[in-house]
C-alpha cells in the first residue's frame, strides 16, 4: 500500500493518535477508518494477540465514542446482543434494556464461536443500523461501527459465517504480525506506561458524522465505474471462481473507494483507489472452487490476477 | 529448466561470434604462411566454444579437446598412429630441446603447440566476451591483425573486414540491448534482438552494393618503401606468393591469375601530350604468356642525341613534344612515349635500346646499368590518318611477317574461327583490326582483377579467356587481340608499360601526371605497311589515347568518325543475345531506357537507399516527432481539460516510444512513478495528478492549467533523445 499520498489533515491526526498505540499498522488503521467513513463494518481475521482490540479501543478513544465489547460464546443468545425488554413492576410496563450492540463502536470478538441465530442478530443490526425488540424498532446511535474478529486457526466448535453474511462486512482485514523493529518499539512503549490511557480524543463525533456525509459527494467518474464493473465481471468469469462478486460487491467497492479518496483528500476516485481496496473489499465475496487449492490459488491471488488482466482506463471523455 | 534454455539462447550468439572472431585469425594463415588444413583448426575453435556454450564439465571438455587434438595430429602426420603419438611428441620435443635448436621442431610438435595456443586463445576470448562481455579488446585486436596482414602481406582482407564490420555493428547493438535490459525492465529485448540482427545486415548490404571510393590514403607500404628509396634492379615480383601485386613485371611467360592493387608511385611526368608510357614490347606468344624475341641487337644512343629509330613513315603527322620524368621506382629502364626522338639526363649516360623489345636502359660507358632519377624526353605525338591505314597494302616483308604473326601450334582452331567470324565482311586490314578491338567491348567480356584464371597444363591462355572465363585484365585483352589479329596474318605485337597516369596538376601549360604501379598496362600495336606500328586498345574501360584522323572527304560522311563505323559494324558481329539491338535502344520508350540505365545494381543501391532513408526517418522519430507534437499542442489554446486529455495521450505515446511502456493493468500513478524514477524528477507524477482531475475528477482547476502546460512541455522534451 504505497500511495505516497498525504491524508486529509484531520484524519491524519486520528491515524497518528491510533498509531501511538498500534505500532506499524498504519495501513490497517487507514482501512478501518475507510470502513468507518463509508458506514461499513470490518471483519478482522487474525490470530489472538496482534492488537485487534487495541485498535478498536484506540479508535474509540480518538472520537470519545462509546465502545462496547461482545465476547461471542456458543451459549450467547440474541438478546444478549441486542438487548431485552424487562418488566418494571414500578412502572408496570416492559422496559427496554439495551444490549451491548447499542454503542458507537462495537467490538464483536470471535464472532464465529456463537450460534448462527446470534450471529444473524448481530448482522441484521449491522445492516439495518437498528434493533427490533418486541416489535419496536430502535435506531442505533450514529456513527455505528462494528469491528468483528474471527480466529482463523480454530475450527473446533465454531460456526463459520455463511457467504451471504460475510458480505455484510465492507472490508475483511488482517492485522498480521509486526516486524521485529516494530515489535521492539512496541515493547519500548509498553515498558513503563500504558499508551492507551495516554491518548485522548482528537475528533468529535460530529466532525466524524460530517465526514461521513461528505463521502457521498466524492465523484466517481464513468471511467472508474466502468473499471469497477469490468473488474467485478472478470471475477465472475474466472475459471477458479465458483461464485463471483455480486453487484452488492460492486457497490461496496465504490463506496469504500469514495471514502478512501476522501481520506486522501481527493474529491474524486481514481483507479489506484480501486486497486488498493479491491483485495479487502472483494476477497471475502468470492467463492473459490475447492479444486483451485491445488493450484495454490486463493481469493487474494485470484484478485491480483484479475487486476493484472483488467486494463486500467486512462482516457475518459474521448 | 526453462531458465537454462533461456541462458543457452541468450549466450548462443555471443559464443558463436566469439568463435567467429577467433577464426578470423586463422583464415589468413593460409595466405601468409605455409600452414595448411586451416579447417581443422577452425573446427577446433568451434569445438572449444561449443563446450563453453553448453557448459561442459571441465574434465569432459578437456577430454574432448584432447581427443580432437590427438585425432587431428594423427590425421596430419601419416607416420604416427594415435597410440604412438604421445611418445613421438615427447621424443620430438626432447630432440628439439636438447638437440639442434637452430632448426624448427618437427611438424607434429608445431601443430600440437599451435593447438594449445588456440586452446588458450579460445579460453581468453570466452572469458572476455562470454563472461565479462568485453568485446572491444578482442575485436580491436582482430581488426588490427587483419589490417596489418592486409597492408604488409600478400593477403586480401577485404572480405574479412566486411565480416568484421558486420560483426562489430552487431556486437555493439546487441550489447547495448543487454545493458538496457539490465538497467530496467521496461524494455522489450526480443524486438531489440531482431533489430540487432536486421539493421547491421541492412547496413552491410547497402555498403556492399553501394559505390565505393578508392583508397583515400596512400598505401603505407609504398610510403615506407619510398622513404628508403632503394632501386630494385630486375625482378620485383613477389616470388612465392599466390597473389601477385599489380605493377610492372618482367616475366610474362605465364600470364593469368589475380593481382592486388598497389598504389606505389613509380614516376611523375610533366608533359603536354596524351599517350601511354612504353617500356618494352614482346612478340613470342607461347600459349601461356609472352617471351622475348631472341636477338641481342642493341641500338645505343648518347645523351641528347636524336634517335634514328623509325617509328612511322613520314605520312604520319607528328607534333613535337617534350616530357620531364622523375622516376621513383626501378630506374634501370626508361619509360618513354611512342615516337621517342631524344633523351636527356643531367648525368652523362649512354642509352641502350634492345631492338628485340625496344626496351631502353641507361648505362655508363662501360655498359654498366646506371639508375635513372630524372630525364627529359622529346617525342613526336602522332596523328594516324585513317585513310592511309585503310589503304595500307598487305605486308610484304617476310621476316617481319614471320616474326609478328608467330603463333604456337597448340592454338585451338576455334580462336582462328572466331577471328574470321568477327572480321567477316571487313575489307581492309584496318577495319578488321578495329572490329577485333571492338569485339571485346560488347561480347560480355568483363574487366576483372581478382577472379582471373590461370590456364591449366593443356589450356591456352587466350582460348581460355575468349571462350570460357571472359573476365580478365589488360593482359588478357591485349594478348587475345594480338593473337586474333595474328591469325588473320596481320603483324601485331604486345606492348607493356603504363597508362598516362593520374593528372594531378598543371604547371605553365604542362600537365603533371603521377603514374603508379596500378597504372601498369599492356596494349597492342599493329603494323600497317606504309604507316608503321599503330597502337590499339582492346581492354574494356580503357580508351586509346592516340589520335586517329579522317580525311576531309570522309569527314563529311561521318560526323562521329570513331563511333559510327563501329555502330554499323555491329550488326555483323556475333552479339550476346541478351543485349537489345541498337535500334530498339534508340527508339525505346523512356521507361525502357530507364530500365536499361538502371541496372540491377543501381536498382539495388536505390532500393537500399530508400529503405535506409525510411529506416533513418523511423529510427530518428524520437528526435523529430516529439518536436512536432510540441508544435502541434503549442498552437492549440491550452483550455484546460480537453487540451490536457489529448496532450497527455500524446505524451504517453512518446514515452512508449522512448521505451517506457505502460502495462495495461498499470495505473497512471504507478506508471508515473517509474517514469519519474528514470528521468529523476517528479514532473510526471505532478502532471498525472492534474490529469487525474480531468479524466477521473470533475475537471482541471483553471489555476493549474499553466502548471500542466509547463510540466507537459518539460516531459515531452525529455523524450527527445
Amino acid at each position: 500500500m504505497t500511495m505516497n499520498e498525504s491524508l486529509l489533515p484531520a484524519i491524519e491526526q486520528v491515524v497518528r493518535n491510533v498509531e501511538q498505540v498500534i505500532v506499524g499498522k498504519r495501513h490497517v488503521i487507514v482501512l478501518s477508518f475507510t470502513a468507518l467513513l463509508a458506514k461499513g463494518h470490518v471483519l478482522l481475521e487474525d490470530v489472538p494477540g496482534v492488537g485487534k482490540t487495541m485498535l478498536v479501543r484506540a479508535l474509540a478513544k480518538s472520537f470519545q465514542a462509546e465502545l462496547k465489547r461482545i465476547q461471542f460464546t456458543p451459549d450467547l443468545l440474541p438478546s444478549d446482543v441486542i438487548g431485552v425488554s424487562v418488566y418494571n413492576p414500578k412502572e408496570r410496563q416492559f422496559e427496554y434494556k439495551p444490549g451491548p450492540i447499542v454503542a458507537h463502536i462495537v467490538l464483536a470478538d470471535e464472532i464465529n464461536r456463537t450460534s448462527p441465530k446470534t450471529q444473524s442478530a448481530l448482522l441484521e443490526a449491522m445492516e439495518e443500523g437498528s434493533v427490533t425488540v418486541d416489535g419496536i424498532t430502535r435506531a442505533l446511535p450514529q456513527p455505528f461501527f462494528v469491528m468483528a474478529t474471527q480466529n482463523p486457526i480454530e475450527y473446533e466448535g465454531t460456526y463459520p459465517l455463511p457467504e451471504a453474511q460475510l458480505d455484510r462486512f465492507l472490508l475483511k482485514l488482517q492485522m498480521g504480525y509486526p516486524s521485529a523493529d516494530e515489535e521492539i518499539e512496541l515493547l519500548h512503549r509498553l515498558e513503563k506506561m500504558k499508551p492507551l490511557e495516554e491518548i485522548g480524543p482528537v475528533m468529535t463525533l460530529d466532525e466524524l458524522r460530517a465526514l461521513q456525509q461528505k463521502v457521498a459527494d466524492v465523484h466517481v467518474s464513468d471511467t472508474v465505474k466502468r473499471y469497477i464493473v469490468e473488474l467485478v465481471r472478470q471475477s465472475r468469469a474466472h475459471e477458479a471462481v465458483y461464485l463471483g462478486v455480486s453487484p452488492r460487491g460492486s457497490v461496496a467497492l465504490m463506496k469504500a473507494a469514495q471514502a478512501y479518496a476522501l481520506i486522501h483528500g481527493r474529491d474524486f476516485v481514481i483507479p489506484d483507489d480501486i486497486q488498493q481496496l479491491a483485495p479487502y473489499v472483494l476477497a471475502h465475496r468470492l467463492l473459490v472452487r475447492p479444486e483451485a487449492k491445488w493450484d495454490k490459488l486463493d481469493a487474494k491471488t485470484i484478485l491480483s490476477e484479475l487486476m493484472a488482466r483488467t486494463p486500467v482506463p486512462v482516457q475518459g471523455r474521448r | 529448466m526453462k531458465k537454462g534454455v533461456a541462458r543457452l539462447f541468450s549466450s548462443f550468439l555471443p559464443a558463436l561470434f566469439a568463435a567467429w572472431l577467433l577464426t578470423e585469425w586463422l583464415w589468413p594463415l593460409d595466405d601468409v604462411t605455409d600452414t595448411g588444413h586451416i579447417g581443422l583448426f577452425v573446427s577446433f575453435v568451434f569445438l572449444c566454444f561449443a563446450g563453453y556454450w553448453v557448459r561442459l564439465p571441465a574434465w569432459l571438455a578437456f577430454l574432448g579437446k584432447g581427443v580432437y587434438i590427438g585425432w587431428a595430429l594423427s590425421r596430419l602426420s601419416s607416420s604416427h598412429s594415435i597410440a604412438a603419438l604421445p611418445s613421438a611428441l615427447w621424443r620430438d620435443c626432447l630432440n628439439w630441446l636438447w638437440g639442434d635448436r637452430s632448426s624448427m621442431p618437427s611438424d607434429t610438435v608445431r601443430t600440437f603447440v599451435f593447438f594449445l595456443l588456440l586452446w588458450l586463445a579460445s579460453a581468453a576470448f570466452h572469458w572476455l566476451i562470454g563472461k565479462r562481455q568485453q568485446w572491444l579488446i578482442p575485436y580491436a585486436l582482430t581488426v588490427t591483425y587483419i589490417a596489418v596482414l592486409d597492408t604488409f602481406f600478400p593477403y586480401n582482407g577485404d572480405q574479412a573486414i566486411v565480416r568484421l564490420v558486420g560483426l562489430g555493428f552487431f556486437a555493439f547493438v546487441w550489447l547495448h540491448g543487454e545493458r538496457m535490459r539490465a538497467n530496467g525492465a521496461l524494455f522489450s529485448i526480443g524486438r531489440w534482438r531482431t533489430a540487432a540482427l536486421f539493421v547491421p545486415a541492412l547496413a552491410l548490404a547497402a555498403g556492399y552494393a553501394g559505390p565505393k571510393l578508392p583508397p583515400q590514403w596512400p598505401d603505407p607500404v609504398a610510403f615506407i618503401r619510398s622513404a628508403h628509396a632503394v632501386p630494385e634492379p630486375g625482378d620485383d615480383e613477389p616470388a612465392s606468393s599466390a597473389v601477385a601485386k599489380v605493377g610492372y613485371g618482367q616475366n610474362d611467360s605465364r600470364l593469368g591469375g589475380p593481382f592486388l592493387a598497389d598504389d606505389t608511385l613509380v614516376f611523375t611526368a610533366k608533359d603536354r601530350g596524351l599517350h601511354y608510357w612504353r617500356v618494352e614490347t614482346k612478340d613470342v606468344y607461347t600459349g601461356k604468356g609472352w617471351e622475348e624475341f631472341q636477338s641481342e641487337q642493341v641500338y645505343s644512343f648518347a645523351n641528347g642525341e636524336t634517335i634514328k629509330h623509325e617509328w612511322w613513315s613520314p605520312r604520319v603527322e607528328t607534333v613535337e613534344q617534350t616530357a620531364e620524368i622523375h622516376l621513383h621506382q626501378g630506374g634501370f629502364h626508361l619509360v618513354y612515349p611512342l615516337g621517342l626522338r631524344q633523351v636527356r639526363a643531367a648525368t652523362p649516360v649512354v642509352y641502350r635500346m634492345k631492338l628485340a623489345t625496344e626496351k631502353i636502359e641507361a648505362t655508363d660507358d662501360q655498359a654498366n646499368a646506371v639508375p635513372m632519377k630524372q630525364y627529359v624526353v622529346t617525342y613526336g605525338e602522332p596523328d594516324f590518318p585513317i585513310a592511309a591505314l585503310r589503304a595500307a597494302p598487305p605486308v610484304q616483308d617476310r621476316s617481319l611477317l614471320k616474326r609478328y604473326t608467330q603463333l604456337p601450334k597448340t592454338l585451338p582452331q576455334r580462336v582462328r574461327d572466331l577471328a574470321k567470324q568477327i572480321t567477316a565482311g571487313e575489307k581492309t586490314a584496318y577495319d578488321q583490326v578495329k572490329a577485333i578491338e571492338q569485339y571485346f567491348q560488347q561480347s560480355g567480356y568483363v574487366y576483372e582483377t581478382k577472379n582471373v584464371a590461370v590456364p591449366g597444363e593443356n589450356e591456352d591462355y587466350v582460348d581460355q579467356f575468349l571462350f570460357e572465363t571472359k573476365q580478365g585484365y589488360c593482359d588478357n585483352f591485349s594478348t587475345s587481340m594480338v593473337v586474333l589479329v595474328r591469325t588473320l596474318g596481320i603483324p601485331a605485337r604486345w606492348v607493356k608499360g603504363y597508362v598516362s597516369g593520374r593528372l594531378v596538376g598543371e604547371q605553365n601549360g604542362d600537365f603533371l601526371y603521377e603514374v603508379r604501379n596500378n597504372d601498369a598496362h599492356s596494349w597492342v600495336e599493329v603494323y600497317f605497311e606504309g604507316v608503321g606500328w599503330v597502337p590499339f586498345e582492346p581492354t574494356r574501360g580503357f580508351v586509346n589515347p592516340y589520335a586517329f584522323s579522317l580525311d576531309a572527304s570522309e569527314e563529311n560522311d561521318l560526323a562521329a568518325p570513331e563511333q559510327q563505323p563501329e555502330e554499323q559494324d555491329r550488326t555483323n558481329l556475333p552479339q550476346p543475345p541478351s543485349e537489345p539491338s541498337s535500334a530498339a535502344k534508340q527508339d525505346g520508350h523512356w521507361w525502357e531506357r530507364l530500365v536499361d540505365f538502371w541496372s540491377w545494381k543501381t536498382g539495388l543501391v536505390a532500393a537500399a537507399a530508400l529503405v535506409a532513408a525510411a529506416g533513418a526517418i523511423y529510427a530518428t522519430r524520437r528526435k523529430w516527432w516529439p518536436r512536432l507534437t510540441l508544435l502541434r499542442f503549442q498552437r492549440r489554446k491550452a483550455d484546460g481539460g480537453d487540451w490536457l486529455i489529448s496532450a497527455y495521450a500524446a505524451l504517453l505515446r512518446h514515452l512508449h516510444d522512448y521505451g517506457l511502456k505502460r502495462r495495461p493493468q498499470e495505473t497512471l500513478r504507478q506508471y508515473a512513478k517509474e517514469v519519474d524514477r528514470l528521468f529523476e524528477t517528479d514532473e510526471m507524477n505532478r502532471l498525472t495528478r492534474l490529469y487525474e482531475c480531468v479524466v477521473y475528477g470533475t475537471g482541471l482547476p483553471d489555476r493549474d492549467v499553466r502548471e500542466a502546460v509547463q510540466l507537459w512541455e518539460n516531459l515531452i522534451k525529455r523524450t527527445i533523445s
